[in-house]
């Protein structure tokens, strides 16, 4: 048998040993979800649909906490006799297949770093210091570091940030958490930009109940304006470094693709 | 025309196909057989089955439920499984450890019963294979065709029977635990005189008692026809032909006003008047007369009212002219049943109001079709031609 010339480099690319146990790993792991990374309300929505005996046996032999979650939307039945192994199986393999699974990358943008990597309560203070940025482009904060960082507001930046907010607050949140749902849409703003499964792999970290909400704020569009684009990432640098400064994360930003 | 004072229903009818007895017979025989038995056994379910019923329809293709579509690509064709909701629930909550209550029987399928109910479609092909339990032979040896049986897909979508020709639905009823239902095979009807004669007879076969096989005759839904003066050849996917002779009206979804139930049997032709129901979509037909029996029209007018063609010889059947017709579905009536029957009775025909028409010549089918609109009158456009 012999090796065309086209099909040659990729051979040698893949013997490699290191590359092939990479590729191993991130095929293992976009296989299957890890559970115990994705928010508890996205695997009770992947189950929402499902039958009482499907919700029932996951809840039984599932996640832990899960059962309770699930009990709060409806009781569940009680089995009378043993699954059928090989059934079983199938069904604690099938339930998760809603769910996007993935492995972290050395060039996740910094806004899945953000999301994925963070511990909840670090990424809620960034997200809330990126919602501080906006409101003081907004000119609704006082917040002198901002315009020394990025510059004086542009009058269409001001009330593009100023539509942001309004949207914010319609939304009903308030104090702190009005600012974090206004950091969050500029990740929803963000992440249309990155591979839809990463994204979709990103999101499964934060509450389903927030992303629906933030969603309402930020719809997902078609098409994304360039320029708003590279204002969200320079506003989530700004509020990302600030923190880091003052010691209040120890994750740096990501270094950004120059591309 | 002449129209006969009484109906004479013994005359010819009932009009048993004997393909449908014979299929009927083997695979009943088929499912009881060790081996198929042998096959499921690794289920553990406890479901009990009923003699089958063969219908020379693809049957019910739109009733919801779940979807296996098999290819079978050495033939080149392909087949279908239909399982009726009630029963897709059923199997994957007994093979849990649960019962359903009876109010959630008809809740939809979802996603993971669907993976599941793959993997058993799977998991049974590869133990019917290896038990050499498949339900055809092509050369009357076992072990040496295979079943040779792909799954394309599983799901809620329905079988697509474009491009099969006559299809052939077989129905087996099944209850597992309290909950009751019905698995559909649909296979082309080339393929169902391969199915093997039951494999292992035990001593002689019993000889089906008439009580056994309920008499029904084959009834069809004629919406009106369609001369075609210059043969089958010109029939083309995407024409349109109008109905000449129909007395329905109405819209494709809706049709309204009169049609007949035919069934051609020896030099007789027998025929009800029925019009649909309002607002079954043509599913359903209302008796408006008694049964008449007709003197069968001998030969196609189409022959006779074609142009001379003196010196110029067909030189392909599929230039003769000829006489479509078209059916709005088909329905089998038991004796008992056309005995009793009375106008304002209900009859149900096995077509969905959103399944094509089927066009057929001479009894035999030779094109499906959808009802469309020309100006205020119905007529077909051909969706699909099998010549």
């Amino acid at each position: 048998m012999t090796i065309s010339d086209d099909v040659e480099p990729i051979a040698r690319a893949f013997a490699d040993p290191e590359a092939r146990a990479r590729l191993r790993l991130r095929h293992a792991a976009a296989a299957r979800a890890d559970v115990a990374r994705v928010h508890p309300t996205w695997l009770a929505r992947a189950l929402r649909e499902e039958s009482p005996a499907v919700r029932a046996t996951v809840a039984a032999r599932g996640p832990a906490g899960l059962d309770r979650l699930l009990r709060a939307d409806a009781p569940l039945v009680a089995p009378d006799r043993p699954p059928h192994p090989e059934i079983l199986d199938w069904v604690l393999a099938l339930w998760t297949e809603r769910l996007v699974g993935g492995a972290d990358r050395d060039d996740d943008p910094p806004v899945i770093v953000a999301l994925t990597r963070l511990a909840p309560f670090a990424a809620f203070r960034l997200w809330r210091a990126v919602g501080l940025v906006k409101s003081a482009l907004a000119g609704e904060a006082d917040e002198p570091w901002v315009e020394e960082r990025l510059g004086p507001p542009a009058p269409d930046v001001r009330a593009w940030a100023a539509r942001d907010a309004e949207a914010a607050r319609r939304a009903g949140a308030t104090g702190r958490r009005a600012l974090a749902l206004l950091g969050l849409v500029s990740a929803f703003r963000l992440l249309p930009e990155c591979e839809p499964f990463v994204m979709r792999r990103a999101l499964q970290r934060l509450p389903y109940p927030i992303v629906r909400r933030v969603r309402t704020i930020a719809p997902p569009t078609a098409r994304q304006v360039p320029a708003a684009v590279r204002l969200e990432g320079t506003i989530l640098r700004a509020a990302w470094n600030r923190l880091y400064e003052e010691g209040r994360t120890d994750v740096l930003h990501p270094p950004e693709d120059p591309s | 025309m002449t129209v006969a004072d009484a109906p004479d229903v013994w005359a010819g009818l009932p009009r048993l196909s004997r393909r449908s007895l014979t299929l009927e017979r083997r695979a009943a025989a088929w499912l009881e057989s060790e081996a198929v038995a042998a096959a499921f056994a690794w289920l553990g379910l406890d479901a009990a089955f009923d003699r089958p019923e063969v219908d020379a329809r693809p049957a019910a293709l739109a009733r919801p439920g779940l979807t296996v579509q098999l290819r079978w690509p050495r033939l080149g064709t392909r087949l279908g499984v239909g399982v009726e909701v009630p029963i897709v629930h059923a199997v994957v909550d007994r093979l849990l450890g649960y019962d359903r209550p009876f109010a959630e029987a008809r809740l939809q399928t979802t996603p993971v019963e669907w993976g599941v109910w793959t993997y058993l479609v799977v998991r049974v092909l590869e133990e019917l294979e290896k038990a050499d339990a498949g339900p055809f032979r092509f050369d009357g040896r076992g072990g040496s065709d295979g079943l040779g049986l792909s799954v394309d897909r599983v799901g809620p979508s329905p079988f697509d029977v474009e491009g099969l020709g006559d299809v052939v639905t077989i129905r087996w009823a099944i209850r597992l635990g309290g909950v009751a239902g019905a698995i559909r095979l649909w296979i082309p009807e080339s393929l169902a005189s391969y199915w093997i004669d039951d494999p292992k007879p035990r001593g002689g076969r019993r000889p089906i008692p008439p009580g056994a096989v309920e008499s029904v005759s084959d009834w069809r839904a004629v919406a009106g026809t369609s001369p075609m003066p210059l043969g089958l050849r010109r029939l083309r996917a995407g024409a349109v032909l109008p109905l000449s002779g129909s007395g329905l009206t109405g819209t494709p979804t809706e049709p309204r006003g009169r049609l007949d139930l035919v069934c051609a049997a020896g030099d007789a032709e027998y025929r009800i008047a029925v019009e649909p129901e309002p607002g079954s979509s043509g599913r359903r037909v209302v008796a408006t007369g008694p049964t008449l029996r007709l003197a069968r029209p001998s030969g196609d007018p189409a022959m006779s009212a074609a142009p001379n063609r003196e010196g110029e010889p067909v030189v392909d059947p599929l230039d003769a002219p000829v006489t479509l017709t078209i059916e709005l579905g088909r329905l089998g009536v038991s004796l008992g049943r056309l005995a009793d029957l009375k106008p304002g009775d209900v009859l149900e025909l096995n077509r969905h109001g959103r399944e094509p028409v089927e066009i057929t010549s001479g009894g035999r089918t030779v094109a499906r079709g959808d009802l469309v609109l020309i100006g205020e009158e119905l007529g077909v456009r051909v969706t699909s031609v099998f010549l």
